[in-house]
């Protein structure tokens, strides 16, 4: 099979930590940067063009690039004006920039204690966008305000992203260190009542609507399926990409989140994608096809999978990293998510199951 | 490699060696930098490293173009044309004379950052300016474009 090679763009000195697709034109993309590997140094957000090339292929060009104090490690434009988009720094700080104008963001916000690690904008309210730090929060923002909209203490580790439901408003998904997954109610901010001898963390957590114990190594990356509403990817450390319906998911103002000390766990694993020989770093579903996932990985490899191929059925779901955990939630949360997920579960999830088993 | 890449005319592989800009060919730099990652160039002299490059190269060179290059006779000819910008491989460190735009495009290595910021000397560092925590004064654009619908919105409303 002769395929050519692949259009590349090189930035010499900026290694690349994230890129996005404008959503107003097929042929813009904006790459976030960071010089020496992340470690110190400068960040650069590039505004790269497609033209054609030879063979009529298509040749990425750097149209403009403006220069960050810190690294660069993710960028998302605006799902409302398709001039601007925002940037999560290594010092804390996120920056709107307006690509019509040189040199300089046209606002800055600095609230995050750490590396802003990810930012989101909404497709659904569109003035609206979330940022995830190492701080272990998310915010939400609007371009307009000066100051946050809201603080989620979400996990009381690094947070590597947070990502906007496609479809169920005020909806976010985050994952982190912790190896969980978390799914937030924004218009439901309640705390979690501090645990007995919790004593290790300052701050009271914000309590998600569910938490996925999705692995037992850091969490990295997650991304939401575009067209089955809860259905979730997940993957990181542990170098599998896992598909999560997260259906039971109770959403809504909760005084039960008050009353109920035990928050929602659970998530059902419904694929196991194995292969990557390093960490995953980031997953994501394609815009266009249910079934479609793909993954670039530290094992310099990007696979484009049909999750469908990796679905499990029956025992051979149980061994997932969450089962290396003890304690009684954990356990609980292990059995839903993976013990008992043999017959009933393949008829519940219509049309995406495929009972084929990959060990 | 595009054509631009491999300008030489002839079907001389020297010529062709001579010319080609490793700078600019993304599989050369990917292996390089695991080699340099590696820990390769450290506390070796400028002409071990010199040397240590051009193998990297001519190694390469042979690879993808299926010739076989002698290293003597890749030496002589990149001796014979020393300095030509072309080729001049952007990792190893160029003599410190160098006006500040070069400096800026070196790629030091994971070890070498890190020796540099364990011994202070972070002035080194290539890429490490101070930029102006400032905002822009002029007026945003205005947005002219609608909002477009996402694929799945499109087939949902279909």
């Amino acid at each position: 099979m002769n395929r050519s090679p692949p259009s590349t763009l090189q930035t010499p000195g900026f290694a690349h930590y994230g890129l996005a697709w404008s959503p107003f034109h097929n042929n813009r993309l904006a790459l976030a940067s960071s010089a020496n590997y992340g470690l110190v140094g400068n960040g650069r957000l590039h505004i790269v063009g497609l033209g054609l090339g030879p063979g009529g292929l298509p040749q990425p060009g750097i149209d403009k690039f403006y220069e960050t104090q810190d690294g660069l490690y993710d960028v998302a434009w605006s799902e409302i004006h398709e001039n601007q988009l925002v940037t999560a720094s290594g010092d804390g700080s996120i920056k709107l920039w307006d690509i019509m104008i040189n040199n300089l963001p046209i606002r800055a916000w600095q609230e995050h204690t750490r590396e802003v690690f990810s930012v989101d904008w909404s497709n659904i309210a569109k003035d609206q966008f979330v940022s995830s730090s190492w701080d272990g929060t998310v915010k939400l923002w609007t371009p307009e305000r000066p100051r946050s909209l809201t603080t989620l203490q979400a996990h009381p580790s690094c947070v590597y992203q947070a990502l906007f439901s496609p479809h169920q408003p005020d909806t976010i998904a985050t994952c982190s260190t912790d190896g969980t997954v978390r799914i937030f109610d924004l218009r439901a901010p309640a705390y979690l009542p501090s645990a007995p001898g919790a004593s290790t963390f300052n701050a009271p957590l914000s309590a998600p609507a569910l938490t996925v114990p999705a692995s037992g190594g850091e969490v990295l990356t997650l991304d939401w399926n575009k067209y089955r509403p809860w259905l979730l990817a997940s993957a990181g450390v542990d170098k599998m990409v896992k598909v999560w319906d997260c259906r039971m998911v109770k959403l809504g103002p909760g005084p039960d989140a008050a009353q109920n000390p035990n928050p929602a766990v659970g998530g059902v694993c419904e694929a196991q994608l194995a292969g990557h020989e390093y960490a995953v770093r980031k997953v994501q579903w394609s815009p266009h096809r249910p079934d479609v996932l793909a993954s670039a990985s530290y094992d310099m490899t990007c696979r484009v999978r049909n999750a469908m191929l990796f679905v499990l059925h029956g025992r051979s779901a149980s061994a997932t990293p969450g089962e290396r955990n003890s304690n009684a939630q954990d356990e609980h949360a292990t059995k839903r998510a993976c013990g008992l997920r043999s017959a009933g579960c393949v008829a519940r999830v219509e049309g995406f199951l495929i009972p084929t088993a990959y060990s | 490699m595009d054509a631009q890449n491999s300008p030489s005319t002839s079907g001389d592989p020297l010529g062709r060696f001579a010319s080609y800009r490793f700078a600019d060919d993304a599989e050369y730099q990917q292996g390089l930098a695991g080699i340099l990652s590696s820990g390769a160039l450290q506390g070796k002299s400028e002409d071990e490293q010199e040397e240590l490059m051009l193998r990297s190269e001519v190694f390469y060179f042979n690879r993808v173009s299926g010739a076989s290059l002698d290293l003597d006779a890749a030496r002589a000819i990149r001796n014979g044309r020393k300095l030509g910008i072309d080729f001049a491989p952007a990792p190893v460190a160029p003599p410190p004379q160098l006006p500040p735009k070069d400096k800026e495009q070196i790629t030091l290595t994971f070890a070498q950052i890190k020796e540099l910021i364990e011994q202070g000397k972070t002035d080194n560092i290539p890429n490490n300016k101070v930029i102006p925590n400032v905002l822009s004064s002029e007026t945003p654009s205005e947005s002219r474009t609608s909002v477009r619908k996402k694929p799945w919105e499109a087939e949902a409303t279909a």
